[in-house]
């Protein structure tokens, strides 16, 4: 009556037998021979460990951390923003050019040994401007993207937590600064405080943050209605512990998301505003006054503006490569 | 036998590894019979029956079974060729929705909430049986009134959110019963229902299994709902047939300790006392890290060292019940009794 | 009978419902409790209210199990909720060891808060998922400063082996458990803060069927040690028999029927109560072929608007004229049970009475 069975050995749980029987068969067949009987013995409770637990331990930031780094353009993004940061802090430190020193027996030479990106029509260091040009725009791109998360998560966590007659009035607000374009505040602050680099932030700031505000009040909105939000209001949370402790450390996710791709957008927009020629002023240089500075001659040296329009673009590109990949490793079932 | 499962073995491939939802399986089920599986979240008992509709999502893999419907061949394993790949969806369209009904669990979803009743409910008629859009609305006003929906006529030009979710099922079961199907398979039908509801869909179930002579394929994990309405029961767990047999055998001769758990866990309400729950400890297993051997061992009262690290075989009662528990070796009964006239 | 002497009848019923209920000494106390819920299809359209708390008196004793049973949107969650004062109540008085919860301000609710607690129904969605389940348990400590800081971590891994799990899982985070071991996790949170009251609001409906009774026992096994009362909300009828002493039955923002486990499951009075028993699935293939099940008819109307008349009267097989005209008061009845439904007025009783018949099946 062995002939209905089949036996199968799967190996990777061990020896995993698994047969079928013919139905009609009333009497139990033995075909595990090579079973002695002490293995019928009770097991013992600690041998048990009904509670395991096979997935290991890992908090949601290393798991993020783990998912982020199996993203290859992530990665590459993150690696040549690296690198851009670190080149535009010590870069300037290791060259004996400075971003003013004018030297008038080498102007628009193209590259070199000397001038690996060539010099401009005051003969000043291509490179070295670039690598100042990428304080300002970098200090630009992380400072306001700083100040429009503070702003925009207090603003937009408050109105969303206390919703109501609170949210209609601060969202109304919000929609009026947004119903205006920016680029008409920003140019308005450059002409009353000059061309700086705080006013410059400030015009950036002012309109921006209302983006942030917006993405964190829908997320509170979304949050507050679960479960654990009434959980900690039962246990007695005051209202400040339920907005910070656990509602925004959870729409943390959406926040980094935003807020890296408002980098790149401060960034541009401060490369726009020093080519039209209201950002920062001679002899400072940004990625958009080296632009300007090399326009005129754009037929016959065409390389001083490539270089600085592929440092934006090279820039904005990793962030925002960066900011897909967070996007995924941060939200990983928004995917696919 | 109308459907016939043999072997079949379902892995899903996630970022964590390897899920194995249902390994080795066998079901059977007869033309007109009511059959239940029954198991808790992660058994495996909708996976394998969506195997079956070849509705599988894309991760799922079927490294072994074969599938045999009303006397044709529908396994979706071993489909390595493009060709063979769509030579098999051929077949499924012909049979699913068709020869193969499906009620799923929640009617909220299900719906396409943009098109009228009339619309959803005429368009897989009109498609398998090339019949005019009058005639399909006759059929479907027809069905609408057998699955006791009032004022079919009028109803039909309504939009899914009109009707409460117990009128939402009813469509769905409409539906599923367009095309006079030979088997339907009811995933969970009542779990989003409330209990009076679920009374009245669970009868329609059984009027339409008598009167119909259709099979019906119920998945749930309720012991309540299976008790009353099928003719024979599976109990899974983690992947696996653990024991099977009719309603009687399974609830007055049970064998596998899970199904004696899940008894132990349910308090009848008109039973007369009030009985002690007696749960299973413990908390079911990751199906990616199954134990070796028997995966229930670790949460049994009556583990036995073998059922660490040997998986049991399956041992038959009756022509209908069986069993895939070590302790139905008739080993296991001898060592006990040693074992008991020895401690006490 | 007009309307006016029927309100009259009425007010002079419900005195005798609510008058003779002496539980003042009761743990937790609830009196015509009401929560609306203001619903607008349009801005100028009238309010339409949903009524999802309609006069609802009950009482907890010290120990005791309060279960509360109905169907999705019987309003029995919200009834929780008002009770905890998480929605303010639209009328009626919460009473807590004697003192009037309704209308204190959240600052002076606060020493309340640590002896009321409460468990949720989705142990997926209740507990912060970017909190270790050491901080999750740990933080009802935290606020209200219980115990010195250094010695909260050794009563959390206390309360973890109280719930059945392990000492060594407070590192780990909630999406790493299962259902049931979450619903633990919730059940240790609330026991953080040694409450007196927990409103149970479906703590099992999400769990697997062998997970349900795990948490049944060790919800009991928890008020045997410590005494703690428990308001149980639930809809599946034979776990809150097991664990209740007495069970309130809702339809529709109403509490159809309210007395002692025995009495309301062996003996039914209201129209609906009879209705839901006889709709739960019988887990026993003998008796289930045996009995003849009564499949009810119709659905639940819809809540919100309700028409006048008591909230059951469209699917009600034993209507009487007065069921349509206005909504029944609660009627207390011999055996300590009160019953929202006119069949059990005084002159309805007397009436069957005078008949020879005591059920109002016999009636019809």
């Amino acid at each position: 009556m062995e002939m209905d069975m089949k036996m199968r050995m799967n190996t990777n749980a061990g020896v995993n037998v698994s047969m079928s029987m013919n139905m009609n068969m009333d009497t139990n067949v033995d075909v595990n021979m090579n079973i002695s009987d002490d293995l019928f013995l009770p097991l013992d409770e600690s041998e048990k460990d009904s509670e395991f637990i096979a997935i290991e331990s890992r908090s949601f930031i290393a798991d993020a951390a783990r998912r982020f780094s199996r993203n290859k353009l992530a990665m590459a993004g993150f690696i040549v923003l690296s690198a851009v940061v670190l080149l535009a802090i010590f870069g300037p430190v290791f060259s004996h050019y400075t971003f003013d020193g004018q030297d008038p027996s080498s102007r628009n030479s193209g590259s070199s040994l000397a001038h690996w990106f060539g010099t401009d029509k005051f003969g000043r260091d291509i490179f070295v401007r670039l690598l100042y040009g990428a304080r300002i725009s970098l200090m630009v791109g992380f400072v306001s993207a700083g100040i429009n998360m503070a702003v925009g998560i207090a603003y937009g966590g408050i109105s969303g937590y206390l919703g109501g007659k609170a949210d209609m009035l601060m969202m109304r607000v919000v929609d009026i600064i947004y119903a205006i374009p920016s680029l008409l505040y920003v140019i308005l602050i450059m002409l009353a405080l000059g061309s700086n680099i705080r006013s410059i932030l400030i015009g950036i700031c002012i309109s921006s943050w209302v983006s942030m505000a917006r993405i964190v009040r829908s997320e509170i909105l979304k949050l507050k209605t679960l479960e654990f939000s009434t959980a900690a209001f039962v246990i007695g949370a005051s209202k400040a512990r339920i907005l910070f402790r656990h509602l925004l450390i959870n729409a943390l996710g959406p926040i980094i998301v935003t807020l890296t791709f408002m980098i790149p957008q401060a960034i541009f927009t401060e490369a726009f505003l020093s080519f039209v020629g209201v950002g920062i002023s001679a002899p400072f240089a940004s990625w958009g006054t080296l632009v300007q500075d090399a326009r005129a001659f754009i037929d016959i040296y065409p390389m001083q503006v490539v270089y600085p329009v592929l440092a934006i673009c090279v820039t904005i590109f990793s962030l925002n490569f960066i900011g897909d990949g967070l996007s995924d490793a941060l939200n990983p079932k928004s995917r696919r | 036998m109308l459907l016939n499962i043999q072997d079949l073995t379902v892995e899903f491939t996630t970022p964590q590894g390897t899920v194995r939802a249902v390994r080795n399986v066998d079901y059977g089920v007869g033309a007109g019979e009511i059959v239940g599986v029954v198991g808790e979240s992660g058994s495996g008992k909708s996976v394998g029956m969506l195997t079956l509709m070849g509705l599988l999502a894309d991760n799922g893999r079927v490294p072994t079974g074969t599938i045999e419907f009303d006397g044709r061949d529908i396994s979706p394993s071993g489909l390595t060729s493009k060709a063979q790949r769509r030579d098999y969806e051929v077949r499924m369209r012909k049979i699913r929705g068709n020869e193969i009904g499906m009620i799923f669990q929640d009617p909220m979803t299900y719906l396409n909430p943009i098109l009228t009743i009339r619309r959803q409910m005429t368009e897989g008629i009109i498609t398998h049986t090339r019949c005019t859009e009058k005639e399909a609305e006759h059929i479907a006003v027809g069905l609408l009134g057998r699955v006791g929906i009032p004022n079919p006529q009028s109803r039909m030009r309504q939009y899914p959110f009109e009707f409460s979710g117990g009128m939402r099922q009813r469509i769905i079961i409409a539906i599923a019963l367009s095309l006079n199907p030979k088997l339907v398979i009811a995933d969970e039908p009542t779990t989003a229902l409330d209990v009076t509801v679920q009374a009245q869909i669970l009868e329609m179930i059984r009027k339409l299994a008598r009167e119909e002579g259709m099979a019906v394929v119920l998945i749930t994990h309720d012991l309540g709902v299976v008790a009353s309405l099928c003719d024979r029961i599976s109990i899974m767990y983690a992947g696996r047939i653990v024991e099977e047999g009719t309603a009687d055998e399974i609830f007055y001769d049970t064998r596998h300790p899970y199904t004696e758990g899940l008894l132990g866990s349910i308090n009848n309400h008109s039973t007369d006392a009030k009985k002690a729950l007696i749960p299973i400890p413990g908390s079911p297993p990751d199906l990616l890290k199954l134990p070796d051997g028997c995966a229930f061992a670790p949460r049994c009262a009556r583990a036995m060292r073998v059922c660490v690290g040997h998986a049991p075989a399956r041992t038959a009662f009756s022509e209908t019940h069986s069993c895939s528990c070590w302790l139905c070796d008739p080993r296991a009964n001898r060592v006990h009794s040693e074992t008991e006239v020895t401690t006490t | 009978m007009n309307t006016a002497t029927a309100e009259v009848q009425n007010a002079a019923e419900t005195f005798e419902a609510t008058g003779a209920r002496g539980e003042a000494d009761a743990l937790f106390r609830v009196e015509g409790l009401s929560k609306f819920f203001e619903v607008q299809k349009s801005g100028f359209a009238p309010k339409k209210y949903l009524k999802a708390v309609d006069r609802i008196s009950l009482s907890v004793g010290k120990a005791e199990t309060l279960g509360i049973v109905g169907e999705s949107g019987c309003g029995k969650s919200t009834l929780g909720r008002a009770i905890l004062q998480i929605h303010k109540p639209t009328a009626g008085k919460v009473f807590f060891h004697g003192i009037e919860l309704t209308g204190l301000s959240e600052k002076q609710m606060a020493p309340f808060r640590r002896r009321m607690q409460m468990i949720f129904q989705d142990p997926y969605a209740s507990l912060n998922p970017r909190y270790t389940v050491g901080d999750i348990i740990e933080e009802p400590m935290v606020i209200h400063k219980l115990y010195p800081p250094a010695e909260r971590r050794r009563r959390v891994q206390e309360l973890l082996l109280l719930v059945g799990l392990k000492p060594d899982h407070i590192r780990r985070y909630p999406h790493e458990f299962s259902g049931g071991q979450r619903q633990r996790i919730g059940i240790a949170r609330t026991l953080a803060t040694e409450p007196d009251f927990i409103v149970c609001d479906e703590p099992i409906s999400a769990l697997d069927v062998s997970i349900q009774a795990q948490i049944i026992n060790l919800l009991e096994k928890i008020q045997r040690e410590s005494g703690v009362s428990y308001l149980f909300i639930a809809h599946d009828l034979s776990m809150v028999r097991h664990i209740s002493h007495r069970i309130g039955v809702m339809y529709l923002g109403s509490m159809v029927e309210y007395g002692p486990v025995e009495l309301v499951y062996g003996a039914p009075l209201h129209p609906y109560t009879r209705l839901l028993l006889s709709s739960e699935p019988i887990a026993d293939p003998k008796r289930a072929r045996a009995t003849h099940v009564h499949i009810p008819e119709g659905e639940l109307p819809s809540p919100i608007d309700a028409p006048p008349g008591c909230p059951f009267c469209s699917r009600c097989a034993y209507i009487l004229p007065e069921c349509t005209a206005s909504r029944p008061p609660d009627y207390r009845q011999p055996d300590g049970r009160t019953v929202r439904c006119y069949q059990y007025s005084q002159r309805r009783r007397q009436q069957r009475r005078a008949f020879g018949v005591a059920d109002i099946t016999a009636t019809q």
